[in-house]
């Protein structure tokens, strides 16, 4: 996909989800990119249901030639957080 | 770290470019290197990791033990749940069984092959070697 495609993204993650979205290139090459999406409403969310969400967003904003080069999105709750690092 | 990742990627390429079942453990052993590299790379770039926390949590010190002194791919995985179910969201749309082969590595490929007496043939390794490429595509 191109730069523009995925910042494009980028800004549908953060408007459906809110918190923080960061991408990051990946294969300069081909064009894929890494989502990484931190957000509190994920609190409240089981994880497949946040990748189902998320990539319902990539389904809507890019092409489907394009949504192959996303190459993860990972969904993360603060919560979850918090509690990994007081293990 | 993905460069490093690539560059022990391309060293098993050349063991399993020679063809020769006596350079097959080789090849393995470093196919292993290259999921743990990336893994690795996961667990450093996860939000908050390896914080100390008020609570005095003792994460710090694991994550510390599994980065920059062990070898234990379960235990890495263990940590990075998130992963685990972004990659099956992405192998169910592109077909592919990327946790089970990452779980498959994870849970055979340990450091200590290199004291095995153990031989496996090229066919074999190659078969390891498709798989890390495919995984290395996602995890990079």
């Amino acid at each position: 996909m191109t730069k523009g495609q995925a910042e494009s993204l980028q800004r549908q993650l953060k408007k459906a989800f809110g918190g923080k979205v960061q991408l990051e290139l990946i294969d300069q090459k081909r064009g894929r990119y890494r989502f990484a999406v931190l957000s509190k409403r994920f609190n409240s969310i089981k994880p497949l249901a946040r990748q189902d969400r998320a990539w319902k967003v990539v389904d809507k904003t890019l092409p489907r030639e394009a949504a192959l080069d996303v190459s993860l999105i990972l969904t993360y709750a603060p919560a979850e957080l918090e509690l990994a690092a007081a293990k | 770290m993905r460069a490093v990742a690539e560059q022990r990627f391309g060293d098993a390429q050349a063991l399993r470019k020679t063809g020769q079942n006596e350079r097959a453990n080789g090849a393995v052993y470093l196919g292993g290197f290259v999921i743990e590299i990336l893994l690795k790379t996961q667990l450093l770039e996860k939000p908050g990791m390896g914080r100390r926390t008020p609570g005095g949590g003792k994460n710090l010190d694991r994550i510390r033990q599994l980065i920059w002194s062990g070898h234990d791919l379960p235990g890495i995985l263990d940590e990075l749940p998130e992963l685990e179910i972004a990659l099956e969201e992405k192998g169910r749309r592109d077909g592919r069984d990327y946790v089970g082969h990452l779980k498959g590595i994870c849970e055979t490929w340990t450091i200590q092959a290199r004291y095995s007496s153990r031989k496996i043939d090229m066919n074999e390794a190659s078969k390891f070697l498709d798989r890390v490429a495919e995984l290395k595509e996602v995890l990079k």
